[in-house]
């Protein structure tokens, strides 16, 4: 592998006493889709947290094109570097236009050609211009999270941090973002991370993921390894078989074949 | 079919808005005796708004109008709100997405079970406290002293939504409707909720109308499937029947989802056509 792009080394984060990453460690090759699976709870999004300086680390570095992460971020990496969240309800304002949206990243990196970003933007992301002057409640699920991808494109990074993008989606609208993200990442050589709990997401995307449980990553696996079901730990091959869905016909009902050990 | 739970017929559901009225639900039909049915759709296809308009949850100016909406031989179409209560809960009840918004927060898990039973059987406290407890147990709560008198909010996403069956399953309902009832948890999670509605089901003898947008998810779970588009019923096939199926929406449907199983190179996007919503 190349020089990694992002490198996370014993990254440590803890709430008060509680310790929620422990010695998490990984890198991610410039151009390349790195995932993050785990369950609600194991950590996943305080990674991303962290990798954006969101929440404060407790030890471990973080390093980011060559840059370590001291503290706080300067304005340039936040150029570089964008995130998209989960929620597209949640995550634009409800009472800016679109175009006011679109351009406060601009105002923030001090980006001079507004009109052209924006209209190559929305462009990109397959919306056509009178989508500017739209608020977010005009907007469906799918076309909001088009405009959230969007904003986090605007500034030309090289880098896109995504936390569950595509979960609160219909599946069909989920197809049609994957792929957008596909293509973006080829036309642009862009490096994403991806966290998401569906297993089937991650394979599709990413060539390398990690499996996390409780703060911790449990394995690392590639996309092929996944879909060859050749995971080693215990824990990423149930997480597998969950995925495939229950299997009523295979099992009677009266036992729980496809559900995680501990309680719930 | 043992049977005839639910008859509908020419179900319409219409929604005032100020551009003029918007139909939700177009002419829907199905019959259903005691069996798994799933109604699968995107979102805005009508599937959560259909069994609203079952149980009379769709308040003016919405209209709702149906050329035969039978439950049980009693039609539900002018039922006052004295008769709708000994229906509501009683005899059709309801599992929502989210427990921690169905749930009141301010009540304890034991005390809203409870209410749920006390509402419709004369028993003391007690008896209610007791058979709250069983009903725990049943749902397969690991210590249901404890979640008696716990708050929703001090419950996992997992362990709400299981009281939400207990709940709803305690006054012993003859027809379920859970609306996408694990879309707001993790698969393995998801999983055992599944496995918990399906035994319930089955061994209660009850009828099931599962509402979900994950086909594959539906196919596996179900008897039969009911696929919605823009308000209309597009197709009604066995569960077993599916993978035959030649719609094009419910081919895309199936198709756009990523799969553990192989690689695609590219996922394939619906292409939605305004024709299927015509009938």
């Amino acid at each position: 592998m190349s020089k990694p792009i992002i490198s996370v080394s014993n990254l440590n984060v803890r709430f008060g006493t509680d310790q929620v990453i422990t010695d998490l460690s990984f890198d991610v090759a410039k151009g390349q889709c790195f995932g993050l699976v785990g369950e609600s709870g194991s950590g996943k999004s305080t990674v991303l947290r962290a990798i954006m300086g969101l929440v404060k680390a407790h030890s471990g570095s973080i390093e980011v094109d060559g840059c370590q992460l001291d503290r706080k971020w300067d304005n340039g990496f936040y150029r570089k570097v964008q995130m998209v969240f989960q929620d597209p309800y949640g995550s634009i304002h409800p009472k800016h236009a679109i175009d006011r949206t679109l351009i406060e990243p601009l105002k923030i990196h001090r980006i001079k050609d507004t009109e052209s970003r924006i209209r190559k933007a929305l462009e990109d992301v397959g919306l056509d211009a009178s989508f500017r002057y739209r608020f977010p409640h005009q907007l469906s699920g799918g076309q909001r999270q088009r405009i959230a991808i969007a904003r986090a494109l605007i500034t030309e990074p090289d880098i896109l941090v995504m936390d569950e993008p595509t979960s609160a989606l219909d599946v069909s609208v989920q197809s049609e973002i994957l792929n957008l993200l596909d293509d973006l990442r080829c036309q642009r050589n862009l490096t994403y991370i991806l966290v998401s709990h569906n297993l089937a997401v991650i394979a599709h995307m990413c060539e390398r993921l990690a499996v996390m449980r409780k703060g911790q990553i449990v394995e690392y696996l590639t996309a092929d390894e996944l879909y060859g079901q050749t995971a080693k730990m215990a824990y990423s091959q149930e997480l597998i078989h969950a995925s495939r869905g229950p299997q009523f016909h295979a099992a009677p009902c009266s036992d729980h074949p496809t559900a995680l050990s501990g309680s719930v | 079919m043992s049977k005839r739970l639910l008859s509908i017929r020419d179900l319409n559901v219409t929604f005032e808005t100020p551009k003029g009225p918007f139909q939700a639900v177009k002419n829907a039909s199905w019959n259903m005796g005691v069996e798994k049915v799933g109604i699968v759709g995107e979102s805005g296809s009508g599937k959560s708004i259909s069994v609203k308009s079952i149980l009379g949850l769709m308040q003016k100016p919405t209209v709702v109008q149906a050329a035969q909406l039978e439950f049980d031989g009693m039609d539900l179409r002018n039922l006052t709100s004295k008769q709708w209560r000994s229906v509501r809960g009683r005899r059709i009840s309801m599992i929502m997405q989210d427990p921690h918004y169905s749930l009141n927060p301010i009540m304890t898990v034991g005390r809203q079970i409870m209410e749920s039973y006390l509402t419709h059987h004369r028993v003391s406290q007690a008896d209610a406290r007791a058979k709250t407890l069983e009903m725990l147990e049943s749902v397969r709560i690991q210590d249901p002293q404890r979640v008696f008198k716990a708050y929703p909010h001090e419950i996992s996403g997992g362990m709400g939504q299981r009281v939400m069956i207990a709940m709803m399953l305690i006054p012993q309902p003859e027809l379920l409707i859970a609306d996408e009832p694990t879309s707001a948890l993790d698969v393995s999670v998801q999983n055992q909720i599944l496995f918990l509605i399906n035994e319930m089901v089955t061994q209660r003898n009850m009828g099931l109308i599962f509402i979900s947008h994950d086909l594959n998810l539906v196919s596996t779970f179900c008897d039969r499937i009911i696929i919605m588009y823009r308000g209309r019923i597009v197709e009604e096939c066995a569960a077993s029947q599916l993978h035959a199926s030649t719609h094009p929406y419910t081919r895309g449907l199936l198709s756009c989802v990523p799969s553990l199983e192989q690689k695609k190179q590219r996922l394939e996007v619906l292409r939605r056509d305004v024709s299927w919503s015509s009938p």
